[in-house]
């Protein structure tokens, strides 16, 4: 496994499953309600 | 409820038969009997269209056919007892995460469960009400699957006659639940496909994967014909994989089987049948001399072929084309091929017409190369461009890339892959962008995402991150449950809150309401009408009741706006009434804000 062989590619995976999250939760969130349109 | 037990044990039954004609062995894992099950349900499909075929829609005739399996293969079940309850006793190692995935999935599939009891509501513009629950419901009032004058009735696939056979039971419910057993299932498939190769624990997170895609537990619980869809694929992998592992050409022919089933269950499925059949071939050259791989794949493809056709066959003898709807380029200069009961062909332009409807649904999405790359990106950040509704959750985005990370991969994730992303770009580029269709592959990717969670286990500050993500998807998921089936449960539970559902959301609510109170007996539309689908009284389409009201005394005439037809719409009423007035020999007994019905006076 690349991973395993450095921390530099495990940040990566850290730093792009963070912000992959955090940009779907912030699209999710915005412009309308939570218990309206967001989740529908 | 009874649907769906009479439903599950016959299945069960026809699927332990057809395993053993292949010499499956039969394990007693719990997820082999979902996976028996499934088989059965793919029997069904085709046993249906033949019975069809053979006017045998019968609705007594299929409720004592169903039962008379159902009570074998119950016999079968108890004699054989093909499952241990023995090795299911409590882990001891189970971490609280592990609690939080099993309360969340099962608090999700409960909801959708009980959804799946809610009315039916809806207009045209719903396919559940249109496509999947009418079209079934006309076949079983005509007792066969002949010609009828709606276009939908040409897309129709071997799911649809599950619906019909369920519908038999209880009508609604019965074929929502069609679709939420087919999730079950899907499940049983992918924790059968991950334990023996990833361990329980990544069965467990394969699983909690699937369930927590917003798009997937919606689908499960409307009478839509995904999930079916997804099952056949799914077992078509693992048979697959089977094959990969064993090389024996059993599973090679039943990954052929579950092929063909799956194009019968679904039309689009045609293009997973093929790239699971393209996939085996590639193992079977790559694994066998070239004379005995070449006789397997030929054979193989004959089996795909046989189950596979029956729909194609059907749509090219009634109208000239194997898909529906057919290709414009085909019939450019001719119309397509007149259809018997009808009173005029459909043309090319009402081809164009329903091709141009389809479009419009993903208002001007352009489909090129650029918006194929990154059309990931796309489906999980803006789902509602792709008919979605839902957002399919940000798991497969943030963990599938990492695959790259975990290099060299072995050859059976390599398969997955492959199956998902060539299906899906094959279906992107030739059918639609429709978030639906891709119902399979998102949750074949669920378990190459579970070995990345795996993977990444290994480091503290890795494995923190990946339960991060996982935890609040799956408190997305859940708040996302609540919210959709808030008002479907409540529905299903409170009489008062059902009837304010039905009447919000159905077009025409209560002139139905109407014709059910006086116990109509026949009721005449003056134009074909999807939403016909609610009367509980005999139908009849008669285009010219103006002048021919006095044939059918004591019948009630319907007529309907059609503007509300799409759905229930009170700001773009348009008043398309199909009767310029009062026919002749009837009164007007109701007018409603959207329907009017007159009654044929005594003669």
């Amino acid at each position: 496994m690349f991973i395993g062989k450095s921390p530099l590619l495990r940040i990566a995976a850290i730093v792009w499953m963070l912000l992959v999250t955090a940009a779907f939760f912030a699209l999710r969130f915005s412009n309308s309600s939570f218990m309206t349109k967001v989740l529908d | 409820m009874l649907a769906l037990i009479v439903l599950t044990l016959s299945s069960w039954g026809l699927g332990y038969g057809t395993l053993r004609l292949f010499r499956i062995p039969h394990t007693t894992d719990l997820s082999f009997i979902g996976i028996t099950a499934a088989t059965g349900l793919g029997v069904w499909c085709v046993l249906l269209f033949f019975l069809g075929h053979a006017h045998l829609f019968i609705r007594p005739f299929l409720i004592v056919l169903s039962s008379i399996f159902a009570a074998v293969s119950l016999v079968i079940f108890i004699l054989k007892r093909p499952v241990s309850l023995k090795k299911y006793g409590p882990d001891s190692g189970i971490t609280l995460l592990i609690k939080f995935f099993y309360a969340g999935s099962a608090a999700i599939l409960f909801l959708s469960f009980l959804a799946c009891f809610a009315p039916v509501t809806g207009g045209i513009s719903n396919d559940e009400v249109s496509c999947h629950l009418f079209i079934p419901k006309l076949w079983l009032s005509q007792g066969n699957m002949g010609i009828l004058p709606y276009l939908t009735s040409y897309q129709a696939g071997g799911c649809d006659l599950l619906f019909l056979l369920a519908g038999c039971f209880s009508p609604g419910p019965g074929q929502r639940l069609v679709s939420w057993l087919a999730l079950v299932l899907c499940l049983a498939v992918l924790y059968d496909i991950c334990r023996p190769r990833l361990g329980k624990k990544s069965a467990i997170i394969c699983v909690t994967i699937a369930v927590m895609n917003p798009l997937i537990f919606r689908t499960a619980s409307v009478a839509f014909t995904d999930m079916t869809s997804a099952l056949f694929v799914l077992l078509g992998l693992r048979a697959l994989l089977e094959f990969e592992q064993s090389g024996h050409k059993k599973y090679l022919w039943l990954m052929a089987l579950y092929a063909g089933m799956g194009i019968a269950i679904k039309p689009t499925n045609a293009i997973y049948s093929a790239c699971l059949m393209a996939a085996s071939a590639v193992l079977a050259f790559h694994a066998t001399p070239f004379r005995s791989a070449a006789k397997s794949v030929i054979i193989a493809a004959c089996i795909a072929c046989c189950i596979g056709a029956l729909w194609p066959i059907r749509s090219l003898l009634l109208t000239g084309s194997p898909v529906f709807p057919p290709p414009l380029q085909v019939y450019e200069h001719r119309d397509i091929k007149p259809l018997l009961a009808l009173e005029k062909p459909f043309s090319q332009q009402d081809i164009k017409a329903f091709y141009t409807h389809v479009l419009a649904r993903y208002s001007g999405y352009k489909r090129d190369i650029f918006h194929l790359i990154r059309f990931p990106w796309d489906f999980t950040m803006h789902p509602g461009k792709f008919q979605a509704g839902d957002s399919l959750g940000a798991v497969l985005l943030a963990l599938l890339p990492l695959l790259v990370f975990l290099l060299p991969l072995q050859r059976w994730i390599w398969y997955i892959v492959g199956l998902a992303c060539s299906a899906s770009t094959l279906l992107y580029a030739f059918v639609l962008p429709e978030a639906r269709y891709y119902i399979p592959a998102y949750m074949a990717l669920c378990i190459p995402a579970a070995l990345v969670v795996d993977k990444l286990a290994a480091w503290t500050a890795t494995r923190r991150a990946v339960e991060c993500v996982l935890c609040c998807n799956l408190i997305f998921a859940c708040a996302v449950a609540i919210r959709i089936y808030d008002k479907p449960i409540r529905a299903v539970f409170d009489q008062k809150t059902r009837d304010q559902y039905r009447g919000s959301r159905t077009p025409f609510f209560e002139a139905f309401a109407y014709l059910e109170a006086m116990r109509a007996s026949l009721v005449v539309i003056p134009r074909p009408n999807e939403m016909s689908y609610y009367l509980t009284a005999q139908c009849i389409i008669d285009q010219d009741i103006e002048n021919r009201a006095a044939q059918y005394p004591e019948a009630y005439i319907l007529d309907m706006d059609y503007s509300q037809a799409l759905k229930r719409d009170p700001q773009h009423r348009a008043h398309e009434y199909a009767l310029a007035g009062t026919p002749a020999g009837a009164r007007l007994v109701f007018e409603g804000s959207d329907a009017r019905i007159y009654k044929v006076t005594k003669l």
